[in-house]
């Protein structure tokens, strides 16, 4: 049997593009019960969670909302946070990012594009700094790149990230069509060690095998991108990859989990 | 490789509606070759892949040897669309009236998008008269208007309706049926006006409440099983279907009875 880690599963209110049947599973997210009942049904032992609030109104007070919520009685579920220059302002980003650590946060997600800021600037670079000395991961969407919407992505600022805080491990994620974007994502892979590719957008035919082939294991974290994506897909397509049972593992639970568990708080 | 039956999912065949042979010069294939991807197909018990070639959509004049070469490869497990480039449409009329009897031929295929050519257009109406004079299926790719890419406009199958009021008879395949989880309502909601319509959910959009939907609202005979391969691993839209919480019967038409109906002229395999 696989277990596995999920980085990428939402709750929180529906979003403006999600269908009313979506909306109605996202209710159900909110009943602990039907949390677990999920978790478990699909072997999911870990689980990040970010509250979609946190992108879609404020992402203070979705992260807060994350906090406050009975979520916290889930065994093993832990918390990733959406993050923006305002924190600069807001609270002192060590103790921020300390307490977050103590308040089971385990990852960073980043949303420029969304929440309007460059992430190279200023502010972002203080909280990066704080981030990459702490090797805690953050993760980032493609999509968030795409200025144009016509998939020709700024590479150039996502490559500033990772060249300058390479001990900050970095996931990204592209929300499906990532079956398009290899050539970005070949020489990235190539040139950061700290790069990891979400899953759930791996489309393409082969391509979990294709990119296990080429980069090994190591580089691949699982995500469900749930409820935008059903879970099952998600699961039963590392269970059904042709791959080695140890790469499966790594891909499933092992990677990710080293991550957080690489993390350095002081 | 782990097999499906062995995470419960269990089917006699599948008659796949939507693939490609060739690529894209916008997507990276590995290795790509037309052997892989119907090895991948049959693997997966699909006993009939119906077909349009990428290159045709770049160039017409290629279409015909890129189609004959593979047919020699793959013969009957092949069936194909003809592009009608709206660009060309007497020289794409020509190709298609030429050859359809020379081949297993399945109907014609049109993306507004790549041809920039609203589907709408006038330019598509040498089609719509060919269509309806020879009883021939047209499969084209739709897409929700509300998107980032703003050519996808050109795809709204809502535009169909001026042409689904005056050709009333041709049978049209609506690729992706919008291809957007807030779209399909509208999508399902226009479906139930037109008889001659037909639905697959084919591509990167993996929604398995989309089959229920479009069952209560357009029925079960409607729907045909595509996967868009080699763009999407077609193990996704497997375990999509089997993830919608349907009835044995329901998923055997839209898995290939649907499409046994529908194409009709298919050996028994």
């Amino acid at each position: 049997m696989i277990k596995f880690f999920d980085v990428n599963f939402w709750i929180g209110s529906s979003d403006y593009w999600l269908s009313s049947d979506l909306y109605n599973d996202k209710e159900k997210q909110k009943d602990l019960l039907k949390i677990k009942e999920k978790l478990k049904d699909n072997d999911i032992r870990k689980v990040l969670v970010t509250n979609k609030l946190a992108l879609n109104y404020d992402w203070d007070v979705g992260n807060g909302r994350l906090l406050n919520s009975k979520l916290s009685k889930i065994e093993n579920l832990y918390y990733s946070f959406v993050l923006n220059p305002d924190i600069y302002f807001k609270y002192d980003i060590n103790n921020y990012i300390k307490k977050a650590f103590q308040n089971k946060v385990r990852l960073f997600r980043v949303f420029p594009k969304k929440q309007l800021f460059y992430i190279n600037d200023f502010y972002m670079e203080k909280i990066f700094d704080v981030l990459s000395e702490k090797k805690f991961p953050v993760m980032l969407d493609l999509k968030q790149f795409d200025i144009t919407g016509a998939k020709y992505f700024d590479i150039n600022v996502v490559e500033t990230v990772l060249e300058k805080y390479q001990d900050m491990p970095v996931i990204m994620e592209a929300s499906l069509k990532q079956c398009m974007f290899s050539r970005y994502f070949f020489p990235l892979l190539e040139k950061f060690e700290n790069l990891y590719l979400e899953i759930s957008g791996l489309l393409l035919y082969d391509q979990i095998e294709l990119y296990v082939e080429k980069f090994g294991s190591d580089r691949l974290i699982f995500g469900t991108n749930y409820p935008n994506l059903p879970i099952e897909i998600n699961t039963n397509r590392i269970i059904l990859a042709d791959i080695s049972g140890e790469d499966k593992r790594n891909i499933a639970f092992n990677n990710l989990n080293n991550i957080i568990e690489g993390i350095e708080i002081g | 490789m782990v097999d499906l039956d062995k995470l419960g999912i269990n089917y006699e065949k599948i008659i796949d509606s939507h693939i490609h042979l060739g690529v894209l010069a916008n997507t990276y294939y590995q290795n790509y070759s037309d052997k892989k991807v119907i090895d991948i197909q049959k693997r997966f018990k699909v006993v009939k892949s119906f077909c349009s070639h990428c290159i045709a959509f770049s160039s017409l004049d290629r279409q015909m040897d890129a189609v004959e070469k593979a047919s020699g490869q793959f013969g009957s497990h092949l069936y194909w669309y003809l592009i009608y480039n709206p660009n060309y449409p007497e020289k794409s009329i020509k190709i298609i009236d030429e050859n359809k009897d020379k081949i297993n031929f399945a109907g014609v295929k049109i993306h507004p998008v790549f041809h920039l050519t609203s589907i709408n257009s006038k330019k598509y109406f040498p089609l719509w008269e060919y269509a309806s004079s020879n009883n021939i299926i047209t499969l084209t790719h739709s897409w929700s208007p509300d998107t980032p890419n703003p050519k996808q406009h050109l795809s709204n199958p809502l535009l169909l309706k001026c042409v689904l009021e005056r050709y009333g008879d041709i049978k049209i395949i609506l690729a992706h049926s919008g291809g957007k989880v807030p779209f399909y309502d509208k999508v399902a909601d226009f479906g139930k006006n037109y008889e001659n319509l037909y639905y697959d959910f084919a591509g990167d959009t993996l929604y398995p409440p989309v089959f229920r939907k479009f069952i209560d609202k357009v029925g079960a005979d409607k729907i045909l099983f595509g996967s868009d391969m080699p763009m999407i691993d077609i193990r996704y839209h497997i375990l999509n279907i089997f993830n919608a919480g349907l009835i044995k019967e329901e998923r055997e038409k839209i898995l290939y009875l649907n499409a046994i109906k529908l194409f009709g002229n298919l050996d028994k395999n």
